[in-house]
């Protein structure tokens, strides 16, 4: 299991668009992705669980990788909520 | 018999046209336990191929219609329709619970909707509207009823409903549409960003206009004053035709102004700005012909966040609003946050007397965790365009040489740190307090520039609170008081060689345009798209004329005759 802390700067957080880009991202790996916020755990495959999530500008997320791919996922999904600009 | 109604501005306009009163349709739920649970997962796999199927004809309608942007919300609900734990859990409530289908999806996603509804970001919250509009699908589907058809509107249909979901709305045949009226809705609500977008009139926020009104009925809309007239006299109508046409002509004449300056008939020139609330509102400034921001309000970033933006966030904001502008000058003013604006997470004490209170600059010393990142932000910021920053609800000169000395402190650490800043950048203030105005000559010694708080400032000078329906009749930016006051502010700027500009709510209000005029303001900032109608205000008067204008009216009684002395002498 691998897992990295990345804050979420994207003004209007991640709303339906950004969400359903990161889930589509997240299937494309074999791992389990889950992202964390102050101890709440998020399915990153699942729309329907990270809009609920309520993720905002600022927050602080850990994302959590586990399984045959998991540092490429990891990274990937890393990437992806650092640089979300929209 | 005409009647008329006031909702929420929601998108400007005139329109008239015909009622259309648009029910949804109300599919059935089955609350009974189910013997077959097979049965209903084969029903709910089927509803979830024709949902599908239907998301993404409107996806392909949409995308050809209105382009990416618009279409890409029916690709979310497409990825919602199918999302594993949603099925997963739809299908343990069937198995395990003995739930029908109907139940299943309408229990879960009304829990879905509610925990969004229950998050303190506003733009989130809204976005309940995702799960709703996909529950109203699958429930259509699984009781075997068509999708809802706005499409089906006749040609001058003003729609009334109670909301209107993102499926609903892509039904929507714009050339038949006139305008739209709401019992729900919110000014961020999809329908009033939609409305907005494509230029219809909306009013919402009419809690029993859907028992007013019949189908059929002729309405008067008018989405500027949140105005609705159902069934209007010839008189009334007569007066809207004149008000559309005048607006039209307006409008006409506005857009011949984009690429003109605002320069009075004997040759003095003011620069026009906007007020943005956002980076979101960065458009205003192309639709404006704007020169500047003047007033950028950062609050916006602690408002909707759950904590404190760090410095990153913020700096990666004010980088792109700094960029949009170029050599434009970008005014951010720190964060007017306290008082009347607190926040959850700052812990900020309960007061008797909040605008009275500990806001504004007076935090800054105490907040650090608030005001370092904005700092430094904004230093990072400055070093990608013309970023100035303006000190709000300044009353002692101590305050501003307190920021002054903070910000060459944190240039230095962004220095040492090797970041690109600009430890050069502009430090203007707010003039919103009295004691501002009255030791303006002093501020105008540490300040590079002035900007008039004209919301605070008026209620300060006559102790009226704006919000206090009771006193609001005495809430009055022409008071001679509040001219005065104003006027020593200029006065000060002018003798002491630094720009003043405002920034307040009359910056946008064309009957207070002749006396800034006559203060010799080097700049108005104006919120949303008012910049058009000041600058016509202000290419067809003198500015002698103002001058001796504002010098009468400081000498009158009250507001109501520096009304009927403007109307005199300027029309």
């Amino acid at each position: 299991m691998k897992e990295q802390q990345v804050t979420l700067t994207n003004p209007t957080g991640l709303h339906a668009r950004p969400g359903k880009e990161l889930v589509q991202l997240a299937k494309g790996y074999e791992s389990d992705i889950t992202l964390i916020k102050d101890g709440n755990r998020f399915n990153a495959k699942s729309l329907m669980k990270l809009l609920q999530a309520g993720l905002s500008q600022g927050d602080v997320l850990t994302v959590e990788a586990s399984g045959a791919d998991e540092e490429t996922a990891l990274a990937a999904v890393v990437e992806y909520i650092s640089t979300l600009q929209e | 018999m005409s009647k008329q109604f006031k909702g929420l501005a929601a998108s400007p306009g005139i329109a008239a046209g015909k009622a259309w009163i648009f029910v949804p349709q109300n599919p059935a739920i089955n609350c009974e336990a189910t013997t077959d649970a097979q049965a209903e997962i084969a029903a709910f796999r089927a509803a979830q191929d024709k949902v599908q199927a239907h998301l993404e004809n409107l996806y392909a309608k949409v995308l050809a219609s209105q382009g990416e942007e618009e279409a890409e919300i029916f690709s979310s609900h497409l990825e919602l329709l199918r999302d594993e734990e949603f099925e997963q859990d739809v299908l343990a409530l069937m198995q395990d619970e003995q739930y029908s289908a109907t139940r299943a999806v309408k229990e879960y996603l009304d829990q879905a909707a509610a925990t969004m509804r229950s998050l303190d970001d506003d733009y989130l919250k809204e976005r309940a509207a995702e799960f709703e509009d996909l529950q109203h699908n699958l429930l259509l589907a699984l009781n075997n009823m068509p999708f809802a058809s706005l499409g089906n509107a006749p040609a001058d249909t003003i729609i009334f409903a109670k909301d209107l979901s993102p499926s609903e709305t892509a039904q929507l045949n714009p050339d038949n549409v006139r305008g739209f009226v709401l019992a729900g809705g919110g000014l961020t609500s999809h329908v009033a960003i939609l409305a907005r977008n494509i230029g219809l009139p909306a009013v919402m926020g009419i809690s029993d206009i859907l028992s007013q009104v019949t189908d059929g009925q002729s309405i008067l809309l008018d989405g500027s004053s949140g105005e609705i007239i159902i069934e209007p006299d010839a008189a009334t109508q007569a007066q809207f035709a004149d008000k559309a046409a005048k607006e039209a002509e307006l409008q006409a004449q506005y857009a011949s102004l984009l690429t003109q300056s605002a320069t009075t008939t004997d040759g003095f020139t003011i620069k026009l700005f906007s007020n943005i609330g956002s980076p979101n509102d960065l458009h205003l400034v192309e639709y404006n012909g704007s020169e500047g921001i003047g007033l950028f309000r950062s609050e916006f970033l602690f408002m909707s966040a759950s904590s404190a933006p760090n410095e990153e966030a913020q700096y990666q904001a004010y980088k792109k609003a700094a960029e949009h502008l170029g050599e434009k000058p970008l005014i951010l003013r720190l964060a007017d946050i306290g008082g009347d604006k607190p926040l959850s997470y700052l812990n900020f004490p309960h007061e008797e007397n909040p605008f009275l209170g500990w806001r504004g600059v007076r935090i800054y010393d105490e907040m650090r965790h608030v005001f370092d990142p904005q700092i430094r932000a904004a230093l990072r910021a400055a070093a990608h365009g013309n970023l100035q920053i303006m000190v709000p609800m300044v009353s002692n000169v101590e305050e501003l040489i307190f920021v002054r000395e903070e910000v060459a402190k944190q240039a230095a650490i962004l220095q040492a740190e090797g970041k690109a800043c600009n430890p050069n950048l502009k430090i203007g203030i707010m003039i919103e307090t009295p004691a501002a105005v009255l030791i303006a000559p002093q501020l105008a010694k540490y300040a590079d520039f002035f900007s008039i708080g004209t919301n605070d400032l008026t209620q300060y000078v006559i102790a009226a609170d704006r919000g206090n329906s009771k006193i609001s009749a005495l809430y009055d930016g022409l008071h001679p008081a509040v001219l005065r006051a104003m006027k020593m502010a200029a006065d000060a700027a002018h003798s002491a060689g630094i720009e003043i500009g405002v920034c307040g709510e009359m910056g946008g209000q064309t009957e207070a345009t002749p006396f800034f005029i006559g203060m010799g303001m080097h700049e108005l900032s104006i919120s949303g798209r008012g910049v058009a109608a000041v600058k016509h205000r202000i290419r067809q008067i003198s500015a002698a004329d103002c001058r001796r204008l504002l010098e009468d009216a400081l000498q009158l009684d009250n507001s109501s005759q520096v009304r009927e002395l403007l109307k005199q002498r300027l029309g």
